[in-house]
């Protein structure tokens, strides 16, 4: 526990991380007006074609989040987990809104981002988020131990029990990163109206989310281990 | 985050460096023969190949020569765990003598350089280039073939490794397609060299001169054994890919083909510590288009580099080879990893992970024993018992992951599971949608393929699973879970060393919540495996009112004594307060229950 502790704090000051968040926040902003969409989206280095739909956008994050991350020379698997949590999100939280409509139509995967711009909207996204990247992060460290109690007299009788185990893992980090959920749409909400969603604003947001998620998985694992 | 080296490269010294560099001792590499040198030699070329050699495409050969070097005598820092990636990524400084170091200092052929090599290898690449001051000729790398089959005619240059999917590769384009190939391999031993050379003859003999007979040209570089320290060698691919497109330049192509099927392509991570680079990316679609966008650019014209076999999983290349009457052939082909260490009697060890995939898609395809003998390999991977624990998670996880991805719905659940696949989305050559779904539909296939080869496996092995001569820690006793006498524990639990059981401690010893439970010592409410934290809110306290009588609807007039301590409220108070409650479970993802508003001033908690 203490190692995955000094993980998160090290994860506090990562590039990855920090880029991640940014990028999630200015997507959803620049999905609030259709005329700059795509003009904003490629200020932030996501190049996307005219009619851009959740593959697009997504596509276009990955590679983007690469990209910075190489030219500032910064990767790390901190950086690798926010990147695969930001894509998975946005997919997770626009795919399924977007799926079902005419791919030529530039609409439905604009209005999923924006749907993710209000408070309430960034909220459940920023929720996703950290979710996803806890999930990743645990089972960065767990993964390797865990294929080791597959089989007789262990933990999990066969890898379908494995991957059930994984899924209530999932479950387990949803519930608490709701802790991030409570105070990330007002973050976004006076953040983006007051001073603007700066890189340094985004990495002390994210800081700050580790902090909470940290402390929350100890509280939730005292209490439920007692 | 990662380690900082010099390489000095054919006699280079120091240019002026600052900072951390200069603390940095050198490690120097030499292309020549001896035990500290890099070894590089072309075989079986023709005179009019090299006639018109460009000092570029030498730099080229050189430039690859020296990268796989360093790639190798740089250790990574070992399996050292939970440092996130801070030792597996290395910060590479390399000074280089070139013929033209101002064509290999502009940025529109460094940038290309280092965006391939960081996504091949996760490594930062910063070269310096210098006047080479004594090159060699290109000729002095080349052996001259002095008989066999002439280069003129040749249409196409594609990869050989010898293994199942090139050789699928180079019968698509030999047999089926009746074209003169360019067979370009590359032979870092002579084990592997051998066989590559056996299976072109064999080859040409199964097709008796109906078809043109390909042009094999094998490739020797490798390092001396005073080198070879890494054994990762992420950089491989770019190697590959250097020599065969100045096999294709000398003779006029602008195209080179590797063949390899589409899983191994992704190869998505088995194992969550697998990020990166870990995963090796060798044909990866973002790899290879990077391949493409550097030779276009050295070469100065459009040049591509391109897997036909992108969409194919290997078992549909060996149902191809096997209805094409090659199937026998198949023997001859080599997939294991561990050349260095195989025999004549087993040319594959069985337990590395291309190992793993050619057995289990040898029984997928139906190979018979003619095709895929089962004595090839040194370990039975059925049945051989796993103990190195990241075996046991390469055997557990590629049959839960297959399980995983037989279970996908939709493109975007896939894209939401394995965000991995994004970084091929815009590096297939086709529209990101079509990209995702024809991804999904081959991870899809991929897995039913091998989850309908392992229940046919375990039928045929139903008499020894009965009377318990299979090993319950192999790959079969592991597939179906077989149970020894002792009892069932909680291992994950029990490991007070691995630093995040004690987060994920209580999933080990998570209860089972048959009915609606609300818990106010802790405010918090469970159903099945979920749980909810409401706080001592409102919200709970309808949740353990409700929960006292799950299935029965209660009229707001009890409910406002029981919850709102006899208070009146307003109708919409209590709808409100319901709706707060549903979206709470729901955020909480506490599923298979509803919060029941369906009968006029009552509600009632009920399984869904």
């Amino acid at each position: 526990m203490e190692a995955a502790q000094r993980g998160l704090e090290a994860a506090k000051a990562d590039e990855g991380l920090a880029h991640a968040v940014y990028l999630l926040a200015h997507v959803t902003i620049a999905a609030r007006d259709e005329s700059t969409f795509i003009q904003q989206l490629a200020e932030l280095g996501l190049q996307v074609p005219a009619n851009p739909n959740v593959y697009d956008l997504v596509g276009a994050m990955s590679d983007a989040m690469d990209r910075h991350l190489r030219d500032t020379r910064s990767r790390t698997d901190f950086g690798e987990m926010a990147q695969l949590a930001a894509v998975e999100a946005l997919s997770a939280l626009t795919g399924p809104k977007s799926e079902n409509l005419w791919e030529s139509d530039a609409a439905p995967v604009r209005q999923a981002v924006r749907d993710l711009s209000t408070k309430e909207g960034f909220a459940g996204l920023t929720h996703d988020f950290f979710s996803r990247f806890m999930q990743r992060y645990l089972t960065y460290h767990l993964s390797r131990e865990l294929s080791q109690h597959v089989g007789p007299n262990q933990r999990f009788r066969d890898p379908s029990e494995h991957s059930e185990f994984l899924e209530r893992l999932g479950v387990h980090t949803r519930q608490a990163a709701l802790i991030v959920r409570d105070y990330a749409g007002g973050w976004y909400s006076k953040s983006k109206y007051e001073t603007g969603i700066s890189k340094p604003s985004a990495r002390k947001f994210a800081a700050y989310s580790l902090t909470k998620l940290r402390d929350e998985l100890k509280i939730r694992g005292a209490r439920d281990v007692v | 985050m990662s380690s900082k080296h010099v390489i000095l490269c054919g006699g280079a010294t120091l240019s002026a460096r600052g900072g951390d560099w200069k603390q940095i001792a050198p490690v120097s590499l030499a292309i020549g023969d001896g035990v500290h040198d890099v070894h590089l030699h072309l075989h079986d070329l023709t005179k009019s190949m090299s006639e018109n050699p460009s000092d570029v495409a030498t730099d080229l050969l050189e430039i690859a020569a020296f990268v796989y070097a360093a790639d190798q005598a740089v250790r990574r820092g070992g399996k050292s765990e939970f440092e996130y990636g801070s030792k597996w990524r290395r910060h590479f400084w390399i000074e280089l003598p070139v013929r033209q170091p101002q064509f290999w200092a502009d940025e529109k052929i460094q940038g290309p350089l280092r965006e391939v090599l960081t996504f091949l290898s996760d490594d930062d690449f910063e070269f310096h280039f210098t006047k080479l001051k004594k090159p060699q000729k290109l000729d002095s790398y080349l052996d001259f073939r002095t008989g066999g089959v002439d280069s003129s005619g040749i249409e196409d240059v594609m990869l050989f490794s010898g293994g199942l999917d090139s050789f699928g590769g180079a019968v698509k384009e030999i047999a089926d397609g009746k074209r003169k190939i360019a067979l370009v391999s590359h032979q870092p031993t002579t084990k592997v060299g051998a066989p590559q050379r056996k299976l072109v003859e064999a080859l040409n003999k199964h097709l008796g001169g109906t078809a043109p007979a390909p042009f094999h040209v094998q490739i020797e570089l490798n390092k001396g054994k005073a080198l070879g320290r890494e054994y990762t060698q992420r950089t491989r691919s770019f190697v590959y890919a250097c020599l065969a497109a100045v096999v294709a330049r000398m003779l006029g192509k602008n195209r080179i083909r590797f063949y390899e099927n589409g899983i191994v392509s992704f190869n998505l991570p088995l194992s969550m510590q697998s990020l990166g680079a870990r995963a090796s990316r060798t044909t990866h679609p973002q790899t290879l288009a990077g391949f493409g966008k550097l030779f276009t650019a050295i070469f100065d014209r459009p040049f591509t580099v391109e897997n036909p076999f992108l969409w194919k999983t290997k078992t549909d290349i060996v149902r191809e080879l096997k209805t094409g009457g090659f199937g026998k052939l198949c023997a001859a082909t080599i997939s294991c990893a561990h050349t260095w260490e195989r025999t004549n009697q087993h040319t594959h060890c069985g337990t590395c992970s291309q190992c793993v995939d050619r057995r289990m898609v040898a029984l997928a395809a139906e190979m018979g024993p003619e095709e895929d003998p089962p004595e090839m390999y040194e370990a039975d991977l059925l049945e051989h018992a796993w103990t190195k624990p990241e075996d046991c998670t390469l055997v557990e996880r590629y049959v839960g992951t297959n399980k995983e991805f037989a279970a996908l719905k939709t493109p975007t659940e896939f894209l939401s599971k394995y965000g991995d696949v994004a970084k091929a989305l815009r590096h297939a050559g086709n529209d990101p949608k079509t990209i995702a779904q024809s991804a999904f539909d081959l991870h899809r296939r991929h897995a039913e393929q091998v989850n309908h080869a392992l229940v046919r496996v375990i039928q045929t092995r139903a008499q020894g699973l009965l009377n318990n001569k299979v090993p319950t820690n192999s790959l079969l006793g592991i597939a179906i879970g077989l149970v020894g006498n002792a009892p069932v524990v909680a291992a994950a639990s029990t490991n007070a060393q691995s630093p995040a059981a004690a987060a994920a401690a209580p999933l080990a010893n998570q209860t089972h919540y048959g009915k609606p439970t609300a818990d106010a010592g802790t405010f918090t409410f469970y159903y099945g495996y979920g749980s909810c934290f409401l706080g001592n809110s409102v919200e709970f306290r309808l949740a353990e009112r409700l929960a006292k009588s799950p299935g029965v609807f209660i009229g707001i007039g009890k409910l406002m004594e029981d919850v709102w301590d006899g208070r009146t409220v307003q109708k919409n108070t209590i709808a409100k307060t319901a709706c707060n409650l549903r979206r709470k479970l729901k955020d909480a993802t506490v599923t298979g229950i509803t919060i029941d508003g369906g009968e006029k001033d009552h509600y009632r908690i009920q399984a869904s």
